[in-house]
């Protein structure tokens, strides 16, 4: 047992701490907390690894522990996935107090790893990888060249900053850096639905590390480039690529960070189960035969409620889709979230055994195929299917989706006009 | 962390097995990196990515857009695939001796 020296508690601490609390809830909820210990319970890795104890955290914030819970293991640990809230009966937001207490311009913490290095690469260059405008047009074009050769029509477009287009794209810039297939891929479906779409050549980037790093100040411009290219390029609804924490940036960022700003915001997600659904792009469930399970983004699922539209994308464009166990908003975070990816090799061995429960999960489905509409899920499981030695690879649902396309006649695709 | 000893040398890899000293790279090194990655040998077709990375890096301190790497190897992306499973960011940059970049890779 730890002893608490009294003298050192800081009463000024819980209401600095809810002074600067980003949320679009009330930010002195943590004043509700019961002790009851639920979201220890509902935590995963508690037990797991060490310092992973939302209760102590919130005790420690109340108690105005300052010192422990500023130098504390646990705020980078902790990757912000909610399950702890998801069980608290007074909906105490733990992942946002987090977030709080990480952030530079709040108590002056420095991030462990690359994570601030990738905040400040896209604050300065509008991506967080640094690709040019030149590199940039240049990735698209050679992607729409491609998507011409494999659909057979050459007036199959990327288009580049058309106006009144009823949909703006916004990618992942890791797609356009190192992964370019996935354009071409979510381009294939967008061309088979007849799609009204268009990218931005200005800013494109979806992504938010200042989700992760707790910069309100940078979470503020960074949402504002997306309000802005949605104003400028009159479209009528932004889409997110699949990727959980730009989505949740995009949605609920724009709300907290934009005084409630309300212009559309959907994952390509829920795109393409409306499209499957109403038979605007058809799908054959044959061409995908290996067993598929799904692994839930927290951001996408759990804090955003994107929970079923994923699924009926798998029954659709899969023969043997199985669930994994506990799943949906229950499910357990992949041990990447949060920004635990970009922390370095001091947070890689709580990430590795975060990984046990998700390869475990994983195992007892017997599916070759993982899917999971999240970059950062994408690289966490490719990381832990590796270091468990898991014979099963990694997908997103569009590359599924994608495979599965009947590709349409001109004459149908006329009629989706 | 990690490492392995070529030749003597003991060079650190990440916790990704990327080498964190590109400096000490050189064609025993990138040997030792495929393996790790599954690749047994590296074919005049592996050099060619491997050195144009290589390349790359050592003037622009960064990763060439794989636009640029098929272009100037006049490999498909998907020949790029076959030759590197992990993919050019997670298998060739690696191989070539290139840092980890940051960013969400």
């Amino acid at each position: 047992m730890e002893t608490i020296a009294a003298s050192k508690l800081d009463p000024t601490f819980m209401s600095e701490v809810v002074s600067k609390f980003t949320t679009d809830k009330n930010p002195a909820d943590l004043y509700n907390c019961l002790t009851c210990g639920m979201c220890s319970a509902g935590c995963p890795y508690n037990g797991v690894h060490d310092h992973a104890d939302p209760r102590k955290f919130i005790r420690q914030v109340v108690l105005g522990m300052r010192e422990e819970v500023l130098s504390s293991t646990f705020i980078w640990a902790c990757t912000m996935c909610g399950r702890c809230t998801l069980h608290c009966p007074m909906n105490v937001d733990i992942a946002g107090l987090v977030r709080t207490i990480r952030s530079p311009k709040n108590f002056g913490l420095k991030a462990p790893g690359f994570l601030q290095d990738v905040v400040d690469a896209q604050i300065r260059t509008g991506n967080q990888m640094e690709v040019t405008t030149e590199e940039y047009l240049e990735t698209l074009e050679w992607m729409e060249e491609e998507l011409q050769q494999e659909v057979g029509d050459p007036n199959a477009r990327i288009p580049v900053d058309q106006e009144g287009a009823e949909f703006l794209f916004m990618w992942d810039p890791r797609e356009i850096k190192y992964y370019p297939q996935d354009i071409q891929s979510i381009a294939k479906i967008m061309w088979a639905a007849g799609a009204s779409w268009t990218v931005s050549s200005r800013w494109w980037d979806a992504t938010h590390y200042a989700l992760f790093n707790g910069d309100d100040e940078d979470s503020t411009t960074m949402v504002r480039r997306t309000m802005e290219e949605f104003e400028r390029l009159k479209v009528k609804e932004v889409i997110i690529t699949e990727c959980g924490h730009a989505f949740r940036a995009q949605r609920w960022g724009r709300i907290v960070w934009l005084n409630g700003a309300t212009y559309p915001v959907r994952s390509f997600v829920q795109l393409q189960a409306e499209w499957i659904k109403e038979g605007r792009i058809k799908v054959d469930r044959t061409r995908n035969t290996e067993r598929v399970t799904f692994h839930d983004p927290c951001n996408l699922v759990r804090k955003e409620g994107v929970v079923e539209e994923p699924r009926y994308c798998l029954q659709q464009v899969c023969m043997d889709f199985v669930e994994m166990w506990p799943n949906r908003q229950y499910n357990y975070c992949c041990g990447g979230g949060g920004g635990l990816l970009a922390m370095g090799k001091d947070i890689y061995p709580y990430r590795m055994a975060k990984g046990k429960l998700k390869a475990e999960q994983i195992k007892a489905t017997g599916a070759k195929i993982v899917v999971t509409p999240c970059h950062n899920c994408y690289d966490q499981l490719t990381d832990i299917i590796k270091y468990y030695k898991l014979d099963c690879k990694v997908r997103h649902i569009h590359h599924l989706v994608s495979n599965a396309l009947i590709l349409p006649s001109k004459a149908e695709r006329e009629q989706l006009k | 962390m990690p490492s392995i000893n070529v030749n003597g040398v003991e060079i650190e890899q990440d916790e990704d097995g990327f080498i964190v000293d590109p400096n000490l790279w050189n064609e025993d090194v990138a040997k030792a990196l495929a393996a790790q990655e599954g690749i047994s040998e590296l074919t005049d077709e592996h050099w060619k990515v491997v050195n144009y990375l290589r390349n790359y890096y050592l003037q622009f301190q960064i990763a060439p857009m794989i636009r640029k790497l098929c272009k100037e190897t006049g490999f498909s992306l998907k020949k790029i695939y076959e030759l590197f499973p992990s993919g050019p960011a997670k298998g060739a940059c690696k191989v070539a001796g290139l840092p980890k970049p940051t960013g969400c890779v």
